[in-house]
């Protein structure tokens, strides 16, 4: 395959600009996560999905019914319960009867079959139905009753859930864990941002988020990240880190069961490359890597018994690994170490 | 700036880190070897400056391996080297430049605009391994100009020659002084006497070397004295036949043999007469000389003098035994003026002591059994390590025969015995034999 040409400066100063607008229709959903908007939109250019973890009420709906407005993409919400069938979610064989009397099963599509699909609390579903997200996930398509059916494109699954400590929720099987591109955390707001929620929120009232993207500006905009160049160098850095990450592999991955999947690694670096057209850059960098390092290694990355009881997490696992693995492969000399630059 | 002007600057500073770092690799691997190199050349550096050898040669062997260190170790550290790409990677990293420098090599992005002053990227952690090379050359300083206190062989505490060699010297330096002998014998022991003070002082008081000197001073001490009896035979030889050539002595021509023998053995012997003296001798035993009698008395006084002044050398060197000197006690014997003397005698005309000297005869009825007959020295101011202070014979040894004895070694047998008797002998048992056999075996 021929390597794809570089992007412009033009193309990369209206990508910019672009990206900069859709950001800024998020920060009138929410307050004071720049941060969180900034790696959702990082994740979208990826072409991947995303899960959001949080508390109630710190308003992860409000950030995915938001980003749906402004994509101006067609969007389906499933509300997931402890009940909810997997059919209810990627559609059911319903039989019809047709002109001459013959009775046939047709497919009647579910709610799955959309741009984006917002699974509100995807933890409080069965494992069995959160697997029914499984194939629509990975291969963007849906087979039900023998037929394959596609699913829309462009295609994302935007879930949230809440902490799985919380009563009544179940654990994302690490199958389906794997295929979030990101999982985020929303933490809670600051005093300020508190005031100006206070301020300038009402309940009931949400906040009107005007579309900033086509679908083909989207389209162009993900064909954009694909042109992206990824230096050899910080291809290198992403597969060592995630090499690291396994056990027996580094000091940083002490406590770790099992370590993060090639899929990760190509996570990370679409990831990277996204954050790099996202910032004007026709490259990604090592600064693009290690931004996006926690949100996508940190949910992949099982600890093993005895770490989870001393109180080691995933993202200070991560941590360890990108302060314990150099940009630079080669090692320095005993003698030298980098200097600190302010 | 240009983005010529760009790449260059980002390139020649990737050139300039790899540069630093593989130096550092250098550095480490080379810093112990220096060290070590270093040592010993300071070593053999100190040790050729105390044995005030060739340094020089301890220098190229010091440049030679430190070269083939330099490039061992530059060997050695080849796979930790950097290149111009590592080190780019790396200052893009530190200085946080968004991979830029790797997007412009791969020239999908601009070289970033230079630094104005591009902070260091790598700082020293730890300084070991340039301690290590000053560690070595402060060694190699110190082996090089260290101060030689106490070991340098002139600065020594001069060895005082064996006791016996020195009397030699001094008895051949006083020969030469008093021109009472020939100075081509003289040189002769002078240069044995030489030949044995050359000799290395560690070697000045072995057993061979006090032997050897001891033999040499007795040697030169007979031929003085053999000296000195010539010219006393010579003087009485000479006035013998002047008195029988005055008609007041009974010899005629027998005197004049005695003179002719007596010229002989003053120029055979090991320490030959002073030429000059020899000669007018000559002159007067062949009677052509037209001496005057005055002359002839002048010269025998002469030769008396000469042989009391080859005496008193040989006396004052004297180990021991006193040689008679003119007053101190020679008294004239029982045998008259012209025969030795037996048994003490009445001192001189000085009155000096009485002691008889120790003498030699074959007369068994000399031997005064059971009664110690001795001679003692006295005087110790010029006595030296190794002299006879007294003898005695004649009596008995007292041995006791009962005497416990300590315990010997293996092989030791010692036992009591009279004089001159064996007391103990190195003989080893059977029993060490066997063993000694096996062990050699």
């Amino acid at each position: 395959m021929p390597p794809p040409s570089p992007l412009t400066d033009a193309e990369l100063a209206s990508a910019s600009a672009t990206l900069g607008k859709l950001l800024d229709a998020l920060d009138l959903v929410l307050f004071g996560q720049r941060e969180l908007t900034e790696l959702v939109v990082t994740g979208i250019l990826a072409r991947g999905h995303i899960l959001l973890e949080g508390l109630p009420g710190l308003g992860k709906t409000e950030l995915v019914k938001g980003l749906v407005r402004a994509l101006a993409l067609e969007a389906r919400r499933v509300q997931f319960t402890p009940d909810l069938l997997p059919g209810d979610i990627t559609g059911n064989p319903v039989l019809q009867e047709e002109a001459g009397g013959r009775r046939v099963f047709v497919f009647q599509r579910g709610p799955i079959f959309a741009n984006i699909l917002l699974a509100d609390e995807i933890n409080r579903a069965s494992p069995k139905t959160q697997s029914a997200l499984l194939e629509a996930m990975q291969e963007r398509r849906v087979t039900a009753g023998g037929e394959t059916h596609a699913l829309p494109e462009p295609f994302f699954v935007l879930a949230t859930q809440n902490p799985i400590e919380l009563e009544g929720t179940y654990p994302l099987p690490e199958a389906q864990l794997d295929r979030f591109l990101f999982k985020l955390e929303v933490r809670r707001n600051a005093p300020d941002v508190l005031a100006r929620i206070v301020l300038h929120r009402e309940i009931g009232v949400e906040p009107a988020v005007p579309a900033v993207l086509a679908r083909e500006d989207l389209a162009e905009l993900l064909g954009a990240v694909r042109r992206v160049h990824m230096p050899p160098v910080v291809a290198d850095y992403i597969a060592r880190l995630v090499n690291a990450s396994h056990p027996g592999e580094s000091a940083a991955s002490a406590g770790v069961r099992f370590g993060a999947s090639p899929r990760a690694a190509l996570a990370l670096a679409a990831a990277a490359k996204a954050r790099g057209l996202r910032l004007g850059r026709p490259h990604a960098s090592f600064e693009d890597v290690q931004a996006v390092a926690v949100p996508v290694l940190a949910h992949r990355i099982l600890l093993d018994h005895a770490a989870r009881l001393e109180g080691v997490t995933a993202r200070a696992v991560v941590d360890r690994l990108l302060a314990d693995v150099p940009a630079q492969a080669k090692p320095l000399p005993g003698s030298l170490a980098t200097a600190k630059i302010a | 700036m240009a983005p010529a002007a760009s790449r260059q600057f980002w390139e020649s500073s990737s050139a300039r880190l790899a540069a630093r770092i593989n130096l550092a690799v250098w550095l480490e691997h080379f810093g112990p070897w220096a060290f070590g190199v270093c040592s010993a050349a300071a070593v053999a550096v100190y040790a050729l400056r105390r044995q005030a050898g060739p340094e020089h040669w301890a220098w190229v062997a010091l440049v030679l391996a430190a070269a083939g260190a330099a490039g061992l170790a530059w060997r050695r550290g080849r796979a930790r080297r950097y290149a111009a790409a590592d080190a780019r990677v790396l200052l893009e990293s530190v200085l946080r430049l968004d991979t830029r420098l790797s997007a412009a090599h791969d020239g999908v992005a601009p070289w970033p605009a230079p630094h104005r002053e591009l902070p260091p990227v790598v700082r020293w952690r730890s300084l070991a391994a340039p301690g290590w090379m000053l560690g070595g050359l402060a060694l190699l300083a110190l082996g090089a100009w260290a101060p030689l206190a106490g070991s340098r062989p002139d600065e020594r505490p001069p060895v005082e020659k064996p006791p016996a060699l020195a009397q030699t010297e001094a008895m051949l330096q006083e020969l030469s002084r008093l021109e009472v002998a020939d100075p081509a014998s003289l040189e002769q022991l002078e240069a044995q006497t030489r030949e044995l003070a050359a000799r290395p002082t560690e070697e000045q008081y072995t057993h061979s070397a006090l032997e050897a000197a001891d033999t040499l001073r007795d040697q030169a001490m007979a031929a003085i004295q053999t000296l000195a009896r010539g010219y006393d035979g010579a003087a009485a030889a000479l006035g013998a036949r002047e008195e029988a050539a005055a008609g007041t002595g009974p010899e005629g021509s027998a005197g004049g043999g005695r003179l002719a023998a007596a010229l002989d053995g003053l120029r055979s012997g090991r320490l030959a007469g002073h030429p000059e003296l020899l000669k007018s001798l000559a002159a007067a035993q062949t009677g052509r000389s037209g001496m005057s009698r005055e002359q002839l008395q002048q010269l025998q006084s002469r030769l008396n003098q000469a042989g009391a002044q080859a005496r008193g050398v040989a006396g004052a060197a004297g180990a021991g035994a006193r040689m008679a000197q003119p007053g101190e006690g020679t008294g004239e014997g029982e045998g008259g003026a012209d025969k030795e003397g037996k048994g003490p005698g009445r001192g001189g005309v000085n009155r000096g002591r009485g002691d008889a000297p120790l003498t030699m005869t074959l007369d068994p009825s000399a031997r005064q059994e059971g009664r110690i007959e001795g001679v003692a020295g006295d005087d110790f101011s010029r006595a030296s390590l190794g002299d006879l202070t007294g003898t005695e014979r004649g009596g008995a040894h007292e041995v006791d025969p009962n005497r416990a004895h300590g315990s010997g070694a293996a092989g030791t047998v010692a036992g009591p015995a009279r004089g001159g008797d064996a007391v103990w002998v190195d003989r080893l048992s059977p029993g060490d034999r066997a063993v000694l056999r096996e062990f050699f075996k």
